[in-house]
């Protein structure tokens, strides 16, 4: 698990946001919700350790940042950024096998036959093996976010955080994106998703954090927290949380702006 | 375009840079047969074998060692070239980015100034190419905290390369028209002719250890292809990473600039052909630059050198070559581009 322990995050000398208390699980997909300018991709990065946390702890199964390496920490959380490309025409295996750095026995980090093959089985259990030999910067915004999940898949990690995956996919690679990170925590990731759609937490999240005003407004179940009230308070827009049922017969719940 | 295997690709581009390089030993003002050249080699291996003392001269004296360094001055600006634009993630950057060559040209022209001598001369220009770069890398830490750290060094590299091109512009003016001026001008050219035997101890050295420490750190600068951030959660180091090749990549650039001037165009064109060939995988990449560098500078070298009476700079001829085929190139990808988006 990964706990925060009265956290400060920030630019700088610049604190964003205060005494953030916490813990994220394995097995789970927690979403992080809040407007913009609320913090969500500051506490994502100081999560990832790419930003220094200007004070508190973070424990990562028990242990302070400072107490991995490079490649370890690489290996207990990946990163899955929103789809974009690169300036150089790398085939999707060769952008699936740099998750393998980490692993890489060789100190140049050149990748053995063990690397290969991990990165293909990473490639296979998405179901994107066609796209293996085409060029990773000429596919759409939905079949680069499945390349950069393998990606983050193939390091192996405990975590992967994924920054707002569905921004820029239409509906259908949304909902494709959002069941592979479901998929994840069955698999027995913990899946920590930075989004802008409360519709996404509702349905998909084990656990939601809401951010406001620079420090944790609620933290738990997408049941107890994302409420009308809670919700309408977070986003200072007027809406309803209703519950419907569906075809199916399931019970849910939608959101819908008043 | 189609990848060729990478093994077949270097066992190809070794054998055309040998027969190159044999083909330049027969070529120049005192033309030598093939024969000759067999016959020099023999010399070597049978007491018997002799050649004359003229040729020995024009061959080992002359014109080995100025092939040896053309080979490697052009695979040093072509892997250093190749190696910045994949730090930069941007394929238009050259070797002269971070303002090496402003400094290294403003070095060789206050020893020209100061009528030192040539050992002099490389000795200032290598050094002030080293302190621009330092300079540069100084004013990124001390301003690059708030910024892209990619964007402040390209900045700062900039600012640098025009204070030195305008300090170099002091020293041509004051400079001695009838003299110092005109050699200045002609350094600044870019030139192999005036190539020794002891130069290429040095340049070779710097240019096979940088080979070495950059191609393998090739696998490291694919990951930086994605950005800091990106690179970073996938384990790799990446502000020493960059020190690491920025420092190795100055070494190489001034070693080549102090020995030949400014010759431009090579760092840039010669990458993008590579990749072309090999592809983007910076492990492979980089020593396939360096070898197809080499064997340009040494092919333009060769028509530098004969085509005229008088021999061309070869930074004028490989800007004159580089441009309309860096325009050939462009024509070429955009229009398979074009069929590709078809």
């Amino acid at each position: 698990m990964i706990t925060l322990e009265n956290i400060q995050c920030g630019y700088g000398k610049k604190v964003i946001l205060n005494n953030l208390s916490g813990t994220l699980e394995r097995g789970q997909l927690t979403c992080l919700l809040g407007r913009n300018g609320a913090g969500k991709t500051t506490l994502f990065k100081t999560v990832l350790g790419i930003l220094p946390s200007l004070g508190g702890t973070i424990y990562y199964d028990g242990k302070t940042f400072q107490s991995f390496n490079t490649k370890q920490f690489a290996r207990y959380i990946s990163y899955v950024p929103q789809a974009h490309g690169t300036p150089f025409s790398f085939s999707v295996s060769d952008v699936v096998l740099m998750g393998q750095y980490a692993s890489s026995d060789n100190i140049w980090g050149k990748p053995g036959k063990k690397n290969i093959d991990i990165a293909k089985k990473s490639i296979d259990s998405l179901g994107i093996s066609h796209l293996a030999e085409k060029t990773f910067s000429k596919l759409s915004g939905g079949e680069k976010q499945m390349v950069l999940i393998a990606r983050a898949m193939a390091q192996h990690p405990v975590f992967i955080a994924m920054d707002e995956p569905t921004s820029n996919l239409d509906l259908c690679n949304q909902v494709k994106v959002l069941q592979y990170a479901k998929m994840l925590t069955g698999k027995g990731y913990g899946v920590i998703m930075n989004t802008h759609s409360p519709q996404q937490a509702l349905q998909y999240a084990d656990k939601v954090i809401l951010l406001d005003h620079g420090t944790i407004k609620q933290w738990g179940k997408p049941d107890d927290i994302l409420n009308t009230s809670n919700v309408a308070d977070l986003y200072g827009t007027p809406l309803e949380i209703i519950e419907t049922t569906t075809t199916n017969g399931d019970k849910r719940k939608i959101l819908v702006t008043t | 375009m189609k990848k060729i295997p990478r093994i077949s690709l270097f066992l190809l581009l070794g054998l055309v840079a040998m027969l190159i390089g044999v083909f330049s030993l027969t070529i120049g003002r005192f033309p030598v047969s093939a024969s000759v050249i067999g016959q020099l080699i023999r010399s070597f291996f049978d007491p018997d074998s002799s050649t004359q003392e003229q040729i020995k001269t024009v061959i080992i004296d002359i014109r080995l060692p100025r092939i040896i360094a053309a080979f490697l001055v052009g695979g040093t600006l072509s892997i250093t070239g190749a190696a910045y634009q994949g730090m930069f993630r941007n394929s238009m950057v050259s070797p002269s980015i971070l303002g090496v060559s402003a400094g290294a040209g403003f070095g060789a022209a206050l020893a020209i100034l100061l009528g030192f001598s040539s050992i002099m001369l490389q000795g200032l220009s290598f050094f002030f190419g080293i302190v621009a770069v330092v300079t540069v890398y100084a004013i990124s830490l001390a301003t690059g905290r708030k910024h892209d750290r990619c964007l402040t060094l390209i900045l700062s590299g900039m600012i640098v390369a025009t204070v030195f091109t305008a300090l170099l512009s002091v020293l041509k003016y004051i400079a001695d028209p009838d003299n110092a001026l005109p050699t200045i001008v002609y350094w600044l050219m870019g030139g192999l002719s005036e190539i020794e035997k002891t130069d290429l101890c040095f340049i070779a050295t710097i240019s096979m250890i940088g080979l070495v420490i950059l191609s393998i750190s090739g696998w490291k600068l694919d990951l930086l292809s994605f950005g800091d951030d990106e690179a970073k959660t996938m384990g790799i180091r990446v502000e020493r990473l960059r020190v690491t090749v920025i420092a190795v990549a100055t070494l190489m650039t001034a070693t080549a600039v102090s020995i030949s001037g400014i010759i431009g165009w090579v760092g840039l064109i010669i990458p993008h052909i590579s990749r072309m060939l090999i592809g983007p995988k910076n492990a492979e990449l980089l020593p396939v630059a360096f070898l197809i560098g080499g064997i340009f500078l040494l092919i333009v070298d060769g028509f530098s050198r004969t085509v005229t009476t008088m021999e061309i700079p070869l930074g004028i001829t490989t800007s004159l070559i580089g441009a309309p085929f860096f325009l050939f190139i462009l024509m070429k990808t955009s229009k398979k581009n074009e069929r590709d988006n078809t």
